[in-house]
């Protein structure tokens, strides 16, 4: 079900990729609401995600920012640059896609639902 | 309304007709946006074929997915395939969960080496690796980018998919189009159908039209046929009306006479009633002279013809005068003062008579006395009515003209103009029927000549202008 649920996310993604992290985020760290340290969104308007002005007091990072919190980028190049990062999310070709990192998750202790082993690199 | 059977007919004809051209359209718009399409993806088979036979001899697959120059080769090739209709051209293998970048000829975002790429609708890219045939989608359902999925195969086994999202917009375009002639093919058709039901309407409303014409025309053509027969009853109806009138008014004048004989037998007969009385009383005396009684004889001799004359003068004035006779204007006036004459003095009204011009006519002299018994009539009761003081009638005559003339203070302006009419009468119903002016008015018209009325100084003035019947004034 969950599958589903990010299948359709990752689908109409360009509709609202807020809603994507809402889905994904809650399920890594097993927590109804996620602090995020961004530079990209000036104010996330859910009730999951919640944005933090500091490093320290978020769950985790959003975009290439320095900060010992796990990572997820939102872009192709940065990600492949940054071997630390836990995921990415970015278009190819017109096509929505989503990469996690086995190992950094587990690095941070982050669960791993087997609904996204299909995005697992 | 059977004759316009065939409008109902046409419109529905036209509704049917409307019906089949609107299927026959969207027909006929499936058929060719299928066309354009299928053509578009013969090009794009045409074109993947193409590549996949020249990437097949000039490039080795597997050295392909390790050597990042060869990729680099294989990258320009598939870019000199880019233009408007094909947005990317790549080449991905299978690896796991993924597939894998061999070659891109995109120009912006294009893959790296060995990059990962998860596809959307990743089933049919297994599809296409399970069937090794070709596959195509849409990328969604309004956009106008399809993609297009041709296999690599090598030794009976798909070892790569060559991938092109091609534009389908000449398909849009088309589409457009085609909507717009369809709505404009609907509004002509719902033009020529208002326009029919238009002229049909007015086609109906014109026929009833001409029918109520032809029936009026009809009706028309009946009243002139029988408006001369009408005309004639008409006339005849108006003369039997005016003879009834006139004898009516002639009745009522008889009335007015019969008062003007009793005035006129009154004193000679008060004088016979004496001479008997005279003639008893020397008959009872027995002083009878002879010599006296041939006088007296006399006396009651002159006094019956008299009386004899009176009779005479108004049974001449009851003859009926349907004759025209030349007789002199003096004389019709004094026969009618003599008739009315006493009837006046009784009431002491003075008669003037000036007779400056005593013209010949020729006339109807009884009827021209009758309209002047009226007048002097009618004079001498308003004079007696309104107790005028010195009442007068004066009756003139000049220039063939008759002016009688009273001193009662005249007609009162608002029904001045109505006397001439019938059965007018400002007299209670014992004293006026309302049709001795109107007879008057009608005997003068019909001897020639014109009656009118207008107040001077005095009062009421009756201008009588005659003419000969002959036409002289």
């Amino acid at each position: 079900m969950k599958k589903l649920i990010i299948l359709f996310f990752i689908i109409f993604v360009n509709a609202n990729e807020i809603e994507l992290f809402e889905s994904l985020f809650p399920q890594l760290f097993q927590k109804k609401e996620i602090k995020i340290y961004t530079y990209k969104y000036a104010k996330f308007n859910s009730s999951v995600l919640k944005k933090v002005n500091n490093c320290q007091s978020a769950d985790i990072v959003l975009g290439e920012i320095k900060c010992d919190k796990p990572k997820f980028l939102l872009n192709y190049y940065n990600f492949k640059k940054d071997k630390k990062a836990i995921g990415a999310f970015y278009w190819r070709k017109g096509r929505p896609q989503l990469r996690l990192r086995k190992e950094n998750i587990l690095y941070y202790n982050l669960h791993l639902s087997k609904a996204f082993s299909e995005y697992l690199e | 309304m059977k004759k316009f059977w065939f409008f109902p007919a046409l419109v529905f004809l036209m509704v049917v007709m409307g019906i089949f051209v609107f299927i026959n359209f969207n027909d006929t718009k499936t058929h060719i946006k299928e066309d354009i399409f299928n053509d578009t993806l013969k090009n794009v088979e045409v074109i993947s074929s193409n590549i996949v036979k020249y990437i097949n001899k000039n490039f080795d697959l597997e050295k392909l997915k390790k050597d990042e120059k060869l990729k680099l080769k294989a990258d320009e090739y598939l870019e000199s395939f880019i233009s408007l209709n094909y947005k990317n051209i790549f080449i991905v293998y299978p690896q796991n969960k993924f597939f894998i970048a061999l070659a891109d000829g995109s120009k912006t975002e294009r893959f790296d080496f060995k990059e990962k790429f998860k596809p959307l609708n990743k089933s049919k890219w297994n599809e296409v690796l399970k069937t090794k045939k070709l596959l195509y989608f849409k990328q969604d359902i309004t956009g106008i980018w399809s993609t297009f999925l041709y296999p690599i195969i090598k030794n009976n086994k798909v070892k790569a998919i060559l991938v092109i999202d091609f534009s389908t917009k000449p398909v849009k375009l088309v589409e457009n189009s085609l909507t717009i002639l369809k709505q404009n093919i609907e509004i002509f058709i719902l033009t020529i159908v208002v326009f029919i039901v238009v002229l049909v309407g007015f086609t109906i409303y014109d026929y009833k039209r001409q029918k109520q014409l032809k029936k009026l025309v009809l009706e028309l053509q009946n009243l002139n046929d029988t408006l001369e027969k009408r005309v004639k009853e008409e006339v005849e109806k108006n003369i039997q009306k005016d003879k009834q009138l006139e004898l009516q008014s002639r009745m009522a004048l008889m009335g007015e006479l019969l008062s003007m004989i009793a005035h006129q037998w009154r004193q000679p007969l008060n004088a016979l009633s004496a001479i008997v009385s005279n003639l008893k009383l020397d008959l009872m005396l027995g002083s009878f002279d002879k010599n006296e009684l041939v006088k007296t004889v006399d006396k009651m001799e002159n006094l019956i013809i008299h009386l004899s004359h009176t009779i005479d003068d108004f049974r001449k004035f009851y003859r009926e005068d349907n004759q025209f006779v030349k007789i002199k204007i003096s004389k019709i006036i004094d026969d009618a003062i003599n008739i009315v004459l006493p009837s006046l003095k009784a009431h002491s009204i003075d008669l003037k008579v000036d007779i400056k011009d005593d013209f010949e006519l020729k006339t109807m002299p009884n009827r021209l006395k009758q309209v002047l018994l009226n007048i002097i009539k009618n004079a001498s009761d308003v004079l007696q009515e309104r107790n005028i003081k010195n009442p007068t009638i004066k009756i003139e005559v000049k220039n063939k003209t008759i002016f009688i003339k009273d001193n009662a203070g005249g007609i009162k302006n608002d029904i001045i103009d109505k006397i001439f009419e019938p059965y007018f009468t400002t007299k209670d119903e014992k004293n006026g029927t309302g049709l001795g002016l109107y007879m008057s008015k009608t005997i003068i018209e019909k001897l020639n000549g014109n009656i009118e009325v207008y107040n001077d100084e005095n009062g009421a003035v009756f201008k009588i202008e005659l003419k000969d019947i002959d036409g002289d004034k």
